[in-house]
């Protein structure tokens, strides 16, 4: 069961499109990062600069972490946002963690991006973060893997109230995002391993999913990063399906047009503007 | 009275069975009996760590247990270490090390530290999202023999050129050697910058660390 996993590579970073914008005339960084209006600008130019179907947004993994209490280094255009301070040292502090309000703040600036671009007949994505990454923002990872070890109900604790917050931040922007990409590098299997990346999926990412999908399946496809999804249909947790499509397309496209036929998918990552599916889009349904 | 051995042995095992809360007493035991510290690093904590990385070469350990590993003989070097005089356990080599700027993958790095100092040199850790010149102000500050840097984010991967330019700059560049590493670099980009080594894993960092720098493993 093990030796099915594939750890999908990633090789797409956000920074590549950005450094490729020639006319920025119009774009100030920070602010690009931080305002609604310019965040849907600076998407916007992604779009077309890459000729996708898809705005995508935010433009990095800080967004929920700062909400949390992580300290952000804002960046410019060449090197975006990236966390500068954790929130704390200490695994027990993780229980104290206030939740987001998301009407303040950088998190309502990304959801009113959204909800511009979509007002102005664009397709949107929005991706949002797994709680290993989030957690790996706040913390020094070490002091995740030995309290895992030693005092796992003590993440489980932290664990379901971040996976709360992730939830109630998908329900407030759904509306605004055709594509929901769940992202959760830092719990990838060769990170992880296989031990810990078996107990984590069960106890985290899968229930999350299902409420997930419970949550936005009206109004938005979800996009499951592959090395998630690989590791989901490695472990045996999860199983693909093809669905029929009318002609190849690129992935982007053929997820904006299924929505509402299938729930969720995964077979590649969603910014990979070469990857064509040609007479199916395969969903992925948990076991 | 535990036997060096018995207690030698028991340090290794601390550390690869992640015993980091015991290893303390453990180490302390073996400091009252006058064993030589020198030994109980070397042939206990770092003999621990050795296992333990080639347990992740072979893909049984992963990063939680290599890292939680390293925590347990970072917790019986604190018993250790404060017995050794200057010049008992190093091999004199300083080695400047970081993440480039715009980055704050540190994973690798860390791991590469965690081997680097189990194998007996000294690092300067500069962390993560590292400017250029802290590099170059580093080395010269430290009089490193190597500068090491790494980056998972293509954008970032420039910055590494910039230092070894720097380097060659101030003047230095003769008397430190550059290694690199991280996911999206290669032995080939390492030899168009001008660096002095790429490496893959952090169990290879060691070597290639090694044979720069004129050491015997």
């Amino acid at each position: 069961m093990i030796n099915k996993v594939i750890d999908f590579k990633c090789t797409h970073n956000n920074y590549d499109d950005i450094t490729k914008i020639e006319d920025m005339d119009n774009i100030k960084f920070p602010e690009a990062y931080m305002k609604g209006e310019e965040m849907a600008k600076l998407s916007l130019k992604i779009k077309n600069i890459s000729k996708s179907p898809i705005c995508i947004l935010p433009f990095c993994h800080t967004v929920e972490a700062e909400c949390l209490g992580a300290i952000v280094n804002f960046g410019d255009a060449m090197y975006g946002p990236r966390i500068n301070e954790y929130k704390t040292k200490n695994t027990k502090e993780l229980e104290k963690l206030e939740p987001i309000d998301f009407t303040q703040g950088r998190i309502a600036q990304v959801i009113l991006a959204c909800k511009n671009l979509k007002d102005a007949g664009e397709f949107v994505c929005l991706e949002i973060s797994g709680p290993m990454t989030i957690l790996s923002s706040l913390i020094d990872l070490k002091e995740i893997f030995k309290t895992w070890r030693k005092n796992s109900e003590n993440i489980i604790r932290v664990l379901e109230f971040i996976n709360g917050q992730i939830l109630k931040y998908a329900d407030t922007a759904k509306d605004y995002a055709d594509i929901i990409c769940y992202a959760d590098p830092i719990a990838s299997y060769n990170i992880l391993g296989p031990k810990m990346s078996e107990e984590w999926t069960k106890i985290s990412t899968i229930p999350f999913l299902n409420k997930l999908s419970s949550t936005v399946s009206k109004s938005s496809i979800i996009h499951i990063c592959p090395k998630i999804s690989f590791m989901l249909t490695g472990l045996d947790l999860a199983k693909w399906q093809n669905f029929g499509i009318e002609k190849p397309m690129r992935f982007s496209e053929a997820c904006i047009k299924n929505k509402g036929n299938i729930e969720m998918t995964g077979e590649n990552c969603i910014k990979n503007k070469n990857y064509i599916v040609k007479k199916n889009i395969k969903e992925i349904i948990l076991n | 009275m535990t036997s060096k051995d018995e207690l030698l042995s028991e340090l290794s095992r601390c550390v690869l069975e992640m015993e980091d809360d015991d290893i303390a007493d453990v180490a302390r035991e073996y400091a009252k009996n006058g064993y030589k510290p020198l030994d109980g690093i070397l042939n206990g904590l770092v003999d621990g760590m050795n296992k333990a990385a080639q347990l992740y070469e072979e893909e049984e350990y992963f990063i939680p247990e290599l890292l939680i590993c390293s925590d347990a003989m970072y917790n019986g070097l604190d018993v250790l270490r404060p017995l050794l005089s200057k010049t008992d356990f190093g091999n004199g080599h300083k080695i400047v090390i970081g993440v480039v700027q715009g980055d704050t993958h540190d994973i690798g790095k860390n791991l590469v530290k965690i081997m680097l100092e189990s194998a007996g040199y000294e690092l300067i850790d500069l962390g993560r999202d590292v400017p250029v010149e802290n590099f170059v102000k580093a080395a010269k500050e430290n009089n490193a023999s190597v500068v090491g840097m790494s980056t998972l984010m293509s954008t970032s991967m420039n910055n590494m050129k910039l230092v070894i330019d720097s380097l060659a700059k101030e003047g230095i560049r003769d008397k430190v050697k550059v290694i690199i590493g991280g996911g999206p670099i290669s032995k080939s980009f390492a030899h168009k910058i001008g660096a002095d080594g790429y490496s893959r894993s952090a169990v290879e960092a060691v070597k290639l660390v090694n044979q720069l720098v004129g050491i015997s493993a």
